[in-house]
């Protein structure tokens, strides 16, 4: 079923001649079911807010023949009204979810990072109490040279991402 | 081609041998043999592209680049590379419409050719034929599908190390440990640019630096691939492969 | 109707499947014998508006869609970003690729609207096919457009801009004038997809889609109608394209 078919059975349920209250009240309620829906799904299946929300809006005049002509006008104005506030409730979770994602990439980014340049220097260690323990003296000496480099090496280590960084 | 040729023999080896037609009885490949006619296209030479409009051609020896020219710039990308056994046009015998394209003799190309119509008759007449042809319109259409997204998700050096890796042979020579590369291994940067949507001078820069990283090497004027891991590494970037020692 | 369940003439979808199955061009010049051994093989099944379907599916199925549109969706495993060079509609065959090799093909298929289809296994459809070489005279045709469409796809992504890209696939889409009287010219099948949808359609991103198609509005080549995408202009759309086209 399309969601034009969808919302006009489900408005054509309340009857033409309950209170306005009552009538805006249903509408509200079947808005913030179906449209929230309707948006959800046309992430997956791209179909445009506009399409989808045009096409809700056809199946709600539908579903409001029988209503006074005054009525179904300050219906379809409080459905707008309604359905900008679902769009920005939802535009609010996404960017939310997506802020959140962001500093989880950025936390993972940091300790990948630190992470690494320890590995540099414990190579060092392991280069040092190596020369150590096995009484080489030159290898010992020549590890200053090892160090420099090591240095040099953690400095360029983000090279290839500095541009992002 | 008739029986009296002094070619009629070696052709009817090399189709009985050729993938698309292996599958065919003796009598249907000599019933085909029969309606088709050799010709030969001289290496550089460009084939009018109307030809594939009107005749289907199976190439025997050679090959054929097919490329289409941007009618605004007159630029040129090249997404086939026909050989032994290809067929061409596949487009016009698949729906019987023109395909406007600019092939190109790599080599001295030599081919057999019938009528269009004809060919497309034959399909229908053999339909055993469909068990080879089906899975090759696949891989066609798989090869053409991945050129065209590889332009959008990958840079040009994933491109261009995807074509040759494409094209290597994994076995590798028992003296020196290299990698043959077949069908490109001559080609010039513009023909290797022209195959991946690419310049020459980008793929030139490209090509000089995976030399310079050992990755492939010129052997005896022909491209071969010096160590296979690291070409790997260059489309799968999370590939591990081994370092060799720093010069730093 | 239930999932999976099989066509036969005895239930009542059986003529509901035929009508539509007839209707698309790859099917419509079989006889009624081979259509019933078709659908003898298959079952209906549903998929709902944004299922996202395994493409596993494909390698063990053969589906003809007789209802709605499936996204064939391709994600770059690296950066996630995602093109989507097909949309097959009602008389298309998923996945063509694997029917005629038997090899995998990695897409994400996507339901845009809830789908009706046929669906038999695949070494079924291949033996039917085999065993149907009147079949061929559609189904050729039907792979050549098909090569067509991603050469197309293909050349356009190093040959052309995002803006003629964009215009190459309105244009592909749009229909002749329902009414001489009509203001604009109906689209099919994209008219009522998003800017990134479009954008994954045309190997592009959704900003620069957006900015094009504003333009495209404010020039009146296009608009919206019931929100939807229209034709205002057809001469000026195929301006965009073959720019030596004289208006």
């Amino acid at each position: 079923m399309s969601y034009k078919e969808e919302i006009q059975e489900m408005v054509q349920k309340i009857p033409a001649s309950a209170d306005p209250k009552e009538v805006e009240a249903h509408v509200t309620e079947i808005l913030n079911t179906l449209y929230t829906r309707a948006l959800a799904e046309s992430k997956k299946t791209g179909h445009s807010v506009e399409s989808i929300t045009y096409e809700i809006l056809e199946g709600l005049e539908e579903g409001l023949k029988g209503h006074d002509k005054e009525e179904i006008e300050t219906i379809l104005h409080n459905a707008s009204e309604t359905i900008t506030n679902l769009i920005h409730s939802c535009a609010q979770e996404s960017i939310f979810r997506s802020n959140k994602n962001l500093q989880v990439a950025t936390e993972k980014l940091k300790e990948t990072i630190a992470a690494e340049k320890a590995h540099l220097l414990e190579s060092m260690e392991a280069f040092k109490a190596f020369a150590a323990d096995h009484k080489h003296p030159e290898l010992t000496q020549k590890l200053h040279e090892t160090e420099t480099k090591v240095k040099h090496l953690l400095k360029t280590i983000t090279d290839k991402i500095k541009e992002h960084l | 081609m008739s029986s009296d040729d002094p070619f009629y023999k070696q052709t009817l080896n090399t189709l009985k041998h050729n993938i698309l037609f292996n599958q065919l009885d003796q009598k249907t490949l000599e019933g085909l043999l029969a309606k088709l006619k050799p010709v030969q296209w001289k290496k550089g030479e460009t084939i009018d592209s109307e030809i594939g409009t009107k005749y289907c051609h199976i190439i025997i020896e050679g090959r054929l680049k097919v490329t289409h020219i941007d009618p605004e710039t007159g630029r040129t990308v090249a997404p086939f590379l026909l050989s032994e056994g290809d067929i061409f046009d596949v487009f016009s015998l698949l729906d019987g419409e023109e395909h406007i394209v600019f092939p190109i003799a790599m080599d001295n190309v030599s081919a057999l050719y019938l009528p269009l119509e004809e060919a497309r008759q034959c399909i229908a007449e053999h339909p055993e034929f469909n068990k080879q042809f089906l899975p090759y319109l696949g891989n066609m259409m798989r090869q053409i599908e991945h050129f065209g997204i590889s332009q959008i998700f990958d840079d040009t050096i994933t491109r261009l190390a995807n074509l040759i890796l494409r094209h290597t042979h994994p076995e590798k020579d028992p003296h020196d440990g290299h990698c043959e590369v077949r069908l490109i291994n001559n080609l010039s940067h513009e023909s290797l640019a022209e195959m991946i949507g690419s310049v020459r001078s980008v793929v030139s820069a490209q090509m000089h630096k995976l030399k310079e990283e050992e990755i492939i090497l010129s052997k005896r004027g022909h491209l071969a691939v010096k160590n296979l891991e690291k070409l790997i590494q260059k489309i799968d970037k999370f590939h591990c492969v081994e370092n060799k020692p720093s010069s730093l | 109707m239930r999932q999976g369940q099989t066509v036969t003439k005895e239930n009542s979808h059986y003529n509901e499947a035929d009508a539509l199955l007839q209707n698309a061009p790859l099917f419509r010049g079989l006889d009624t014998q081979s259509r019933e051994d078709i659908l003898s093989r298959c079952r209906i099944i549903t998929w709902r508006r944004s299922e996202e379907i395994d493409h596993e599916e494909g390698m063990k199925y053969c589906h003809i869609i007789l209802k709605g549109r499936l996204k064939i969706t391709q994600i770059d495993p690296v950066t996630g970003r995602s093109i989507a060079p097909f949309l097959l509609a009602p008389g298309d065959i998923y996945d063509v690729f694997t029917l005629l090799d038997g090899k995998e093909h990695i897409v994400f298929p996507i339901a845009m609207d809830n789908v009706t289809a046929l669906r038999a296994p695949l070494e079924q459809a291949r033996e039917w096919i085999e065993t149907h070489p009147k079949f061929n005279e559609a189904f050729l045709p039907y792979l050549g457009n098909m090569m067509r469409h991603l050469e197309a796809f293909g050349e356009s992504m190093v040959f052309d801009d995002t803006a003629t890209r964009l215009a190459k696939l309105i244009l592909k889409h749009a229909l002749p004038k329902t009414d001489e009287s009509d203001t604009h010219y109906p689209v099919k099948l994209i008219n009522t997809l998003s800017h990134e949808s479009l954008a994954e359609m045309i190997g592009s991103v959704r900003s620069v889609v957006s900015t094009q198609i504003q333009k495209l509005k404010k020039e009146e080549v296009i608009l919206s109608t019931r929100g939807q995408l229209a034709v205002k202009n057809l001469e000026r759309l195929l301006h965009k394209i073959d720019r030596h086209q004289t208006l």
